[in-house]
């Protein structure tokens, strides 16, 4: 794929709820979903994105702006700039701060990472979401997570008895 | 932020979002042990965390969590007893289990006679007199069994092939041999007379049928299995060393038969299959064996190339 030519090419991004996001190819392309759409041809006009809501769109383009590699499109421009050790914690800085959302955020943003097939972003948001649980006890996780206690009594008690060890 | 979330959550109760896929996409970054802390959680994560399909995603238990071993020991007089521990490698690890699986039915005796990732395969007698006997498959963390059709009278080699990682069914090869596990069946020893028959044939029981098949032996010689010899089960072949030496193989199915020969080389010391012994590692095959003029030395092979039959030194 030629990614280099001369004026940067620009894909628009659709939400459902009407909103227009226009973004550089690459940008867009950090998605493997909407990758696939372009390379397939099936990006000529405006892509539109089901189920993720402008809010949640402009959040992901935020994003993948912030990492789409800075070589590439722009040549050697960024190779005499920043130590790549340094660039990866900056970006590890950046993304602590990106994650700070509220729950339902964050949810959609898994939602949206999953469906547009983001590997850093799903990464990023599932593990934030394990390390906030982990450490919970069930009943936490259960009102962390609106997850309905399901089992009878008698059956819970059986279960947690199976997997004792773990609660150790 | 606070509008933001009012109204998503006036929209949807968030975790509804949460499909299944979601879910496991969020689950395979767990330790395993806060995955069976989870199953706790709701019947529908236990289900969606025990359901095969997803066991390639979830994380699975892995040797260097083990916390304990099994042995088998036997003990003395006439009456062959097998007496089975579960001992500790770690300290504060979980309590061992009772010996002796006290969880299976009513029986006289039992013979352990392989295990595969996590399930035993024991041999069953009704009474200590009668030489008949049943084979059951048991998980000793979960007290579940099974007591596997029809009994049987001659004992011959058997083993278990079980991976969770590709089914939730296991399958038990017995070994058909012929002529000396008749006369080693006559003695009042089990299996662990060296004269063990060469495999004509091998029955296949398969948990999903629930049945046996009997299927003749698809290698090109008749190998005599080492008899107290660790199986292996990986890519579904079952592995075992003969004393013909070579690793033989067969599949679930007994449709694929294979002898893989024993590493040729020179300089290395004459494989001996009495001491030596087959193991897994990393998903590759291992080779142990201790040269027969020094027993301190140890040499491991491996099979690098699984399909070239290389092993690698």
């Amino acid at each position: 794929m030629a990614t280099r030519e001369a004026g940067k090419k620009m894909i628009m991004l659709k939400s459902p709820d009407g909103m227009e996001f226009e973004v550089e190819e690459a940008v867009a392309m950090e998605s493997q979903t909407i990758r696939k759409m372009i390379e397939d041809d099936c990006a000529d006009t405006a892509i539109l994105i089901p189920n993720i809501n402008s809010k949640i769109l402009s959040r992901v383009i935020e994003y993948c702006n912030k990492h789409v590699p800075t070589t590439g499109a722009t040549g050697a421009a960024a190779s005499d700039t920043v130590a790549p050790a340094a660039l990866a914690e900056d970006l590890k800085i950046w993304d602590a701060e990106f994650i700070k959302v509220n729950r339902a955020t964050r949810f959609n943003l898994i939602q949206a990472a999953s469906y547009l097939n983001i590997k850093g972003l799903l990464d990023l948001t599932s593990q934030t979401t394990i390390d906030t649980i982990s450490d919970n006890s069930l009943e936490e996780i259960r009102s962390f997570l609106s997850t309905k206690n399901d089992y009878l009594p008698e059956e819970e008690q059986t279960i947690r008895r199976e997997n004792q060890w773990a609660f150790q | 932020m606070a509008d933001d979330s009012k109204d998503i959550s006036r929209l949807l109760n968030p975790a509804d979002n949460l499909t299944e896929d979601l879910l496991i996409e969020i689950l395979s970054r767990v330790p395993y042990k806060s995955l069976c802390r989870f199953k706790c959680v709701s019947k529908r994560w236990r289900g969606i965390i025990s359901h095969p399909d997803h066991r390639k995603a979830l994380p699975q238990y892995h040797l260097h969590d083990l916390t304990g071993f099994l042995y088998s020991s036997r003990g003395p007089g006439p009456d062959y007893l097998s007496i089975h521990n579960f001992n500790h490698v770690s300290p504060g690890g979980r309590p061992p289990i009772r010996p002796t699986l006290p969880f299976l039915p009513d029986c006289e005796l039992f013979d352990l006679l392989d295990s595969c990732n996590g399930l035993l395969l024991c041999r069953r007698f009704e009474t200590a007199y009668l030489r008949a006997f049943d084979y059951v498959v048991c998980n000793p963390a979960t007290e579940k069994w099974v007591a596997l059709p029809g009994f049987f009278s001659k004992m011959q080699a058997a083993r278990l092939g079980f991976d969770p990682t590709v089914s939730s069914q296991f399958h038990v090869f017995q070994f058909v041999e012929d002529g000396a596990a008749d006369a080693n069946a006559d003695t009042d020893d089990d299996d662990d007379g060296d004269s063990f028959g060469h495999v004509r044939a091998v029955d296949i029981y398969s948990s999903k049928t629930g049945a046996w098949t009997h299927k003749d032996s698809g290698w090109d010689f008749l190998p005599r299995i080492v008899s107290d010899s660790r199986s292996v089960f990986v890519n579904g072949f079952l592995h075992l060393l003969a004393i013909e030496s070579a690793v033989v193989a067969m599949d679930v199915e007994g449709t694929t038969w294979r002898a893989i020969p024993m590493p040729d080389d020179e300089d290395a010391p004459i494989i001996d299959v009495d001491v030596g012994f087959i193991d897994l590692s990393r998903g590759r095959l291992y080779l142990a064996n201790s040269d027969q003029h020094d027993f301190d030395k140890l040499s491991i092979w491996v099979l690098e190339d699984y399909g070239s039959e290389a092993w690698v030194l």
